[in-house]
């Protein structure tokens, strides 16, 4: 090496800096495709050591499948005894009885589901909260969820309040599925804030449950939650719950304005003629808020029935808010009825709501 | 007689071979995705063809059009999916597919479909 070493010293201190980088770049690049390849085989060795497990399983689950309760003892012994061997066969295991429940039905279920409890892999999917990974933990809701392992609801249940909105969002998802006889009886506790990503997926299960067995929203229209009070609202409004317009009018006295707007909204899009006057109330109240204002006359368009009530709307005619006095304009246009000739603008707003390309806005 | 299952989900796959050998209901040929069952289908003659929709390379709607309008063959097809659309049904039964189940299924329904099928 003492070539080296002299050819090193014969070099210009810039050139010897400029070795050593090129240098420890090589045993990077190096050291990183060393990396790279120790993954790789790793990924492999532990793909297909799950691959055997599945193949280890595989026969006595479909037994399982088909079995009668007095025959599965020594099945379920067996795979027991696999799952027991490792946590990566306890997970192959669980992943494939999820798999296959997708996508079955009937006692095929019972029987997966009553595999997954006397297996103990519950207790595997339990252990999963207790992590520190919020993807593990995560994980394990769902595996309970699915399995429909109704004891996990208290185990569950904290996540509701835990500051990472993933987990809540999974944690109420799982209590929705898992809670059948009062799905939403965690909103009672509810502190956080529902998302859009939880309102959609609260909609997706609400559309593919019977509409006889949703629950009465207006619980929780006085919510100390407001985020809570908000989403029970609009659900109530989709789902059109009638029922709900005595307490809509009584939030119509709110102290929140978001909850009064959503109310508005809610009365008209649901058509409460008998609460028209009540809405019609809170016209000089709510006369300063061009917001509300607007809401009011979209919603009292809606309502309306009765030329005294139709009086009532014209006089948003002459509200100094624009949107407002369209708004009201269309409704009155919409109807049929004569436009009053006071109205400062009249001819402009008539126009307007005539407009063919605003007609859908 | 023969049965061919296209189907990419092997635990599924794995358990329909159960069923159906449970029921002796012939010697069932399984293939993983649309081209390889495909390929088996201009190859030779099977006495049923059970497909799932959406596979890797060629949907099982590909598998039924090949069957009726390419090779012209009468083989009784039952479509297997999770896609449970009025439209995709209304399709599949429209290209010449004689039974559509929706997943979740019970296996013990698809083999009363099958021996119907196979009037068995």
């Amino acid at each position: 090496m003492s070539w080296f070493s002299d050819l090193f010293k014969s070099l210009t201190p810039e050139e010897r800096i400029f070795v050593w980088i090129a240098f420890i770049c090589l045993m990077g690049a190096v050291l990183f495709i060393l990396f790279l390849l120790i993954s790789r085989s790793a990924k492999n060795w532990r793909e297909e050591k799950a691959q055997r497990y599945q193949m280890d399983f595989q026969e006595s689950i479909n037994e399982l499948i088909f079995s009668e309760d007095n025959s599965s003892g020594a099945l379920l012994e067996k795979l027991k005894a696999i799952a027991g061997q490792s946590y990566a066969a306890k997970q192959v295991l669980i992943d494939q009885i999820m798999s296959l429940k997708k996508s079955l039905s009937g006692v095929a279920v019972q029987n997966l589901e009553r595999a997954y409890r006397e297996i103990n892999l519950h207790a595997h999917s339990l252990s999963k909260l207790k992590q520190g990974s919020w993807s593990v933990k995560v994980a394990g809701m769902n595996e309970l969820a699915e399995m429909n392992y109704v004891d996990a609801k208290e185990s569950i249940k904290p996540f509701l309040q835990n500051t990472k909105y993933v987990l809540r969002d999974e944690a109420f998802m799982a209590l929705l599925k898992l809670d059948r006889d009062s799905s939403y009886s965690f909103l009672d506790d509810y502190r956080a804030s529902v998302s859009y990503w939880m309102r959609m997926r609260i909609h997706h299960h609400l559309s593919h449950i019977d509409k006889r067995n949703l629950p009465d929203f207006t619980k929780w229209f006085s919510s100390s939650n407001v985020d809570v009070a908000l989403f029970s609202i609009s659900m109530a409004r989709h789902f059109r719950q009638l029922a709900a317009a005595p307490a809509l009018v009584s939030l119509l006295h709110d102290s929140d304005k978001r909850k009064v707007a959503l109310a508005v909204s809610t009365l008209g899009d649901l058509e409460a003629f008998e609460h028209a006057e009540e809405l019609i109330s809170r016209i000089d109240f709510y006369w300063e808020d061009a917001k509300l204002s607007r809401r009011i006359a979209i919603s009292l368009g809606k309502l309306c029935n009765s030329d005294s009530q139709w009086a009532w709307l014209q006089k948003y005619l002459t509200h100094p808010d624009y949107a407002v006095r369209f708004e009201a304009a269309r409704a009155i246009h919409q109807s049929g009825k004569q436009f009053p000739k006071q109205a400062p603008d009249m001819e402009l707003l008539i126009r307007h709501v005539q407009e063919p390309l605003l007609r859908a806005s | 007689m023969k049965i061919l299952l296209c189907e990419d989900d092997h635990a599924l796959s794995s358990m329909i071979r159960f069923k159906l050998s449970r029921e002796n209901l012939g010697e069932l040929t399984i293939v993983p995705d649309g081209r390889e069952a495909m390929r088996l289908l201009q190859l030779h003659d099977f006495d049923l063809v059970i497909t799932d929709i959406h596979m890797p390379y060629h949907s099982g709607l590909e598998v039924v059009t090949l069957l009726r309008e390419q090779l012209k063959k009468q083989t009784p097809i039952i479509i297997l999916s999770a896609e449970g659309l009025e439209n995709t049904v209304l399709q599949a039964f429209a290209l010449g597919a004689n039974d559509f189940i929706t997943k979740p299924f019970s296996p013990a329904e698809l083999a009363i479909r099958v021996k119907r099928l196979m009037k068995v």
